[in-house]
């Protein structure tokens, strides 16, 4: 139970979706990128992050970190930069990583939210993703990254991880333990690592 | 159409684990408190578009209010939700509600600043309402994509089909101990 910290402060997100196939999902219709996105983080960063750095360093190099898409065993997947985010907008072809939300999608209940984008099919049964854009609810959750102390904060670096599974056209792994497995504790930074159901997923796609 | 769909289907469909949004699971309480009110209506049409800012695709559904369970709510109401199609291009909204002409729906809606509305709690305060094999209404929580946060350190248990009825006077119940104005019908 690698991702559940047995406290009584834990928290789990699950997802309703439970399924039993025990293996990665790829997002329907399948989709790809024709070359590895760069996505921009938000230079902003999130203001509850006490690493002296809003956490936006730590978040993009979890983001093309070894551990994580780009150590699949098949090359860059992902790029990041930490960057100006205020040109945001969807289908813009500018994937970014915003760590507020400008068009209010995410709020109240809404922790993080994920658009992707894709143009029609290629022919051959796959989408093209052409952008893909994150917003975060950054007022309405504490948020911390790796190394903080943490008690009832949300690790970026996890769920961000997590997040560009699907900006890269993953959906959901019923396999415990994996970054793209529906449920991550409080305090848990385990999905910042991807698990060999996330590597065969993203070796299956790309 | 839908109506004919068996509630078997229905719950295999909602289990095809898609990209996700994270929100935090809201009780009934909260859905009611967030909401101005509560209706079950038919979509009769669906328009997708970029929003004034030109930074996001929006879908405006009209809804046909055949019935009030809670607050007041026009004869036709606008509800909105992030994602859709323009074009050939497509955004796709995880865990946002969805729409489709002929769906037949009960929504807690939530205003939004423009005289619009919105689903309170994302696809939480979104049911579909299908008929079983026996014949009974019934109301199907909507759940495509959405992660599910508890606030007490469990896991959030996946919201089942109950009759439409039950949901209704339980929405109703919940109100009147909240003080909001109900309908009986």
């Amino acid at each position: 139970m690698k991702r559940f910290v047995p406290f009584t402060t834990a928290i789990v997100l699950s997802c309703v979706v439970a399924g039993s196939v025990s293996a990665y999902v790829l997002l329907s219709p399948r989709r790809t990128w024709d070359s590895p996105p760069t996505l921009i983080v938000d230079s902003r960063g999130l203001s509850s992050v006490t690493d002296g750095d809003l956490g936006r360093t730590r978040t993009r190099n979890a983001i093309v970190s070894t551990s994580a898409w780009n150590g699949a065993g098949t090359g860059t997947r992902i790029n990041a930069s930490v960057g100006s985010v205020s040109g945001w907008a969807m289908g813009d072809g500018r994937p970014m990583l915003n760590f507020t939300d400008p068009v209010r999608a995410c709020t109240g209940s809404c922790l993080a939210a994920t658009f992707t984008g894709y143009y029609q099919s290629r022919g051959n049964g796959t989408y093209r993703i052409t952008d893909a854009d994150i917003v975060t609810n950054a007022t309405g959750y504490n948020w911390a990254s790796a190394g903080e102390a943490c008690s009832s904060e949300i690790y970026v670096e996890g769920v961000m991880v997590h997040e560009v599974g699907h900006l890269l056209g993953l959906g959901h792994s019923s396999v415990a333990g994996a970054t793209m497995y529906p449920s991550v504790a409080y305090c848990d930074n385990g999905p910042a690592s991807i698990a060999t159901d996330d590597r065969n997923a993203i070796n299956d796609l790309y | 159409m839908k109506r004919l769909l068996s509630i078997g289907l229905l719950l295999a469909m909602a289990a095809v684990p898609v990209g996700a949004s994270t929100f935090l699971k809201m009780s009934q309480q909260e859905l009611i408190r967030d909401s101005a009110a509560v209706v079950q209506g038919h979509v009769i049409k669906v328009s997708s578009f970029w929003d004034a800012t030109g930074r996001a695709v929006v879908s405006e559904a009209l809804v046909r209010v055949e019935s009030k369970i809670l607050g007041d709510a026009p004869s036709v109401v606008v509800v909105r939700t992030f994602g859709g199609t323009v074009g050939n291009f497509t955004v796709e909204a995880h865990g946002f509600p969805k729409f489709q002409v002929n769906d037949h729906l009960l929504l807690f809606l939530e205003p939004e600043q423009d005289g619009a509305t919105r689903v309170a709690g994302y696809q939480q305060g979104q049911f579909r309402v299908v008929r079983d094999k026996s014949g009974a209404m019934l109301a199907v929580p909507t759940f495509e994509g959405a992660t599910l946060l508890t606030r007490d350190g469990r896991a959030a248990a996946p919201a089942k089909a109950i009759g439409l009825d039950e949901l209704k006077q339980s929405i109703r119940n919940e109100a009147r101990r909240a003080g909001r104005v109900v309908y009986e019908n």
